[in-house]
């Protein structure tokens, strides 16, 4: 590509639709690369019935167009605890396609893990410092839901109306209520009405299939079209950035990328850069930027790019309410999680490990008997139990905290290339006893909730902890700590001050609540820095 | 928090989208709990049994354009069979039906092609899988020598929570099979559950019922 331009992003998702716009807004030329496509709303299958699929919806059917087979097996887990898996995802607005849109700030007990609990490492910044971007950004996305006055949960002053709760979340809230433990409309990047020149949500329970009306928050949807709006974007899809090439003085002043329909080697150049592939990728990325300037990867003369990988575990059951039990069927599909449980566990004093968990409820959907293949027998009787249950189904999804640790990474494997020469990402993650013990306690706490329901209860939790639900962060963090950091608050590299990484690779460290919302925030707050430092000619 | 599968040890099956999580090791848990785990989710369940032990079907997802689509199933002449023998196909139909037969709500697993659609997903599954089956079956065909196909599923189901041996095993495979093809159809998903969602709605009203709240 031959000109150049003031700033180029790669990738597509929650933090680069954001950050792309926010540029372009500000009067910057933006070229954004992105290594899928745009899957188009039409082409969305998340209302097909399962019998008009191949497999039924099995198989990831529904989500399949968002990911590419070749992506997803080009990759390698070595000395990995057996249930870890990375999302692959390579569509244009990332995992905001499917997403489940669960948008939660964190507490200020979230930045400060060490002097709170002695354990990995406070944030640069504080909660204070990011609470009028997470404010900007729910303005910006609409938001449903409520300020709950929760500390663990701070809310904001602009929420579009939270969606009526089914019949099994009141239910479940007399439960809870009983032990003490918060039960709150959930808060999710859904309209409830007409916001943002979008429609409203039509509750037919598929976000996490892809939104066909674009009432679900997705960067392709709501991000993309502004930025095309100020005359100064320019995107290329179907783009894989091979590599940042730098100047003499080691500052970044290229993307080298190859377009994965024409096969086609391309170079685009641009004064600042900013990466938004996510976790994985961005490493990725980064390690494979080599130069003399740059001998072990971009901005890693730490060492520490890809370090501290972690996401989330996960906990929970499905419930089939007795009270019920038998009750003709309705529509339960609704937006998936219409509540919320809060962590609670810090309320009970002071516990042998670090961190907590939040509770999501019933985005398993309510299209298949989830219990059938669980419950005991076979014939007339059993398909009649099967169905009678069915109305009852309340599903508990928790989400634990996984300890950030320079031990766990992710690499290149420079002798294992995808199918365009581009070494593949490797991956490295043990859990600690910190989050055994973590996720042990929400396991317990699961079946606890459950004994206080009357109904059927099946654990969702094998013999060891999984990860990480879609929510990897951490492999390019940002810290206080120049020997433990690769980013200062603002999302900038120290390395190379041109260099900017605003995914969910920039976390210092996780909470126990989706990250999906912080990146967002941290991109919106590293973009207000880009545009002072550039009408400053500092870059 | 939904993921695709994408370690290629790991079969799609065994994904739960949705959850993000590894079905397959949920279901290893019930398989090896520990006695005392046991007793302990035994009490908080309060009902008899753990969910028993499931063999995952692999997914090698083929891409073939000749695959007949499930709308295709409907008319079921259309379809031609890819894995099971003529035989295999009418002892799985009726293996099926006794598993979730018709009754006076619904029809059953027959009406709804789960044999056909066992046999899809066999055709365009793993080689592990596609043994299991044919020696689950054949293990069938012998105990109905030896006294019905009523009894043969009997034994077949009789430690489906824990299951050891073989027939045991595969018990478990037909019949998670069975309910896969049976509530994925129109038959389960409309006439036998009645599932009410899948729909546009201009509001969502949520629970109206005083008896649930406060």
């Amino acid at each position: 590509m031959n000109e150049a331009f003031d700033v180029c992003v790669i990738g597509s998702g929650a933090a680069g639709g954001l950050i792309a716009k926010e540029l372009c807004e500000g009067g910057a030329k933006v070229v954004m690369l992105e290594a899928g496509r745009e899957v188009p709303l039409y082409e969305l299958l998340s209302h097909k019935w399962p019998y008009e699929l191949p497999y039924r919806g099995m198989r990831g059917e529904k989500q399949k167009p968002f990911y590419q087979a070749g992506v997803s097996s080009s990759i390698r887990y070595e000395d990995c605890d057996d249930g870890i898996g990375v999302d692959r995802i390579r569509v244009l607005g990332g995992r905001t396609v499917h997403w489940n849109a669960v948008v939660l700030r964190y507490a200020e007990r979230d930045f400060k893990g060490w002097s709170l609990d002695g354990i990995e490492e406070d944030w640069p910044l504080t909660y204070a410092e990011l609470e009028p971007y997470y404010e900007r950004v729910e303005q910006m996305i609409g938001v449903c839901g409520e300020d709950d006055g929760l500390e663990i949960l701070p809310g904001g002053k602009h929420y579009l109306p939270p969606i009526p709760w089914r019949c099994s979340e009141h239910i479940l809230q007399r439960a809870v209520q009983r032990m003490n433990i918060p039960l709150i409309s959930v808060r999710k990047a859904v309209l409830t009405k007409v916001y943002d020149n979008r429609p409203s949500c039509h509750y037919c329970g598929h976000c996490m299939d892809g939104c066909d009306v674009g009432a679900l928050f997705n960067s392709a949807v709501a991000m993309l079209p502004k930025a095309q709006a100020t005359g100064k974007f320019t995107l290329r899809q179907n783009v894989l950035a091979r590599e940042i090439l730098v100047d003499r003085e080691g500052l970044a002043r290229a993307v080298s990328f190859v377009d994965t329909q024409t096969k086609r080697e391309e170079e685009v150049r641009a004064r600042i850069v900013v990466v938004c592939c996510a976790t994985v990728e961005t490493a990725r990325l980064l390690l494979n930027s080599r130069s003399p300037q740059h001998p072990n990867g971009l901005a890693n003369s730490n060492g520490v790019v890809g370090r501290y990988l972690n996401g989330h575990l996960s906990s929970g059951a499905d419930i089939y309410l007795q009270e019920l039990e038998g009750v003709p069927p309705f529509n339960q599909d609704g937006a998936t999680d219409h509540v919320y449980i809060p962590r609670y566990n810090h309320l009970g004093g002071k516990r042998e490990y670090a961190g907590g968990w939040g509770i999501q409820v019933n985005f398993g959907g309510y299209m298949f008997p989830y219990h059938a293949s669980r419950t005991p027998g076979y014939g007339v009787a059993y398909k009649d139990r099967v169905r009678k249950m069915q109305p009852g189904y309340l599903m508990l999804g928790a989400f634990g905290k996984v300890e950030a640790r320079p031990q766990n990474y992710v690499g290149v494997d420079p002798n294992r290339v995808d199918e365009y020469g581009v070494p593949i990402p490797t991956v490295h993650f043990r859990f600690s006893e910190n989050d055994f013990a973590l996720w042990r306690d929400n396991n317990r706490s699961v079946m606890e909730i459950c004994s206080n329901l009357k109904g059927q209860a099946f654990p969702n939790f094998g013999l060891a902890p999984s990860g990480f639900a879609s929510h990897e962060v951490g492999t390019a963090r940002m810290g206080k700590n120049p020997k433990t950091s690769v980013l200062n608050s603002y999302c900038q590299a120290r390395d190379v001050k041109n260099l900017f990484v605003t995914d969910g690779s920039c976390f210092t460290t996780s909470s126990e609540k989706n990250p999906t919302l912080t990146i967002m925030a941290l991109s919106l707050r590293a973009a207000d820095y880009i545009k002072h430092q550039r009408k400053m000619r500092e870059l | 928090m939904a993921f695709q599968s994408c370690r290629s040890d790991v079969s799609a099956e065994d994904v739960d989208c949705k959850r993000g999580q590894r079905m397959d090791l949920v279901r290893k848990e019930d398989e090896t709990a520990t006695t005392i785990e046991r007793r302990t989710l035994l009490k908080i369940l309060a009902i008899g049994t753990i969910a028993p032990q499931l063999r995952p079907f692999a997914a090698a997802v083929a891409c073939h354009e000749q695959l007949a689509t499930l709308a295709q199933l409907g008319s079921a002449s259309r379809y031609h069979l890819q894995f099971f023998t003529p035989a295999e196909n009418e002892l799985v139909a009726q293996l099926s039906e006794m598993i979730i037969p018709a009754d006076a709500h619904s029809p059953g697993a027959r009406a709804a092609n789960v044999n056909l659609f066992a046999d899809l997903m066999l055709a365009t599954g793993d080689e592990q899988t596609k043994q299991q089956w044919r020696h689950g079956l054949s293990l069938i065909k012998e105990e109905v020598k030896k006294s019905s196909l009523a009894d043969a599923l009997a034994k077949a189901s009789a430690n489906e929570a824990n299951p050891k041996m073989e027939l045991e095993h595969f018990f478990v495979a037909l019949k998670q099979m069975t309910v896969d093809g049976y509530y994925t159809s129109s038959i389960g998903l409309h006439q036998d559950l009645g599932y009410q969602g899948n729909s546009y709605l201009s509001k969502f009203s949520g629970c109206t019922h005083p008896e649930h709240q406060g």
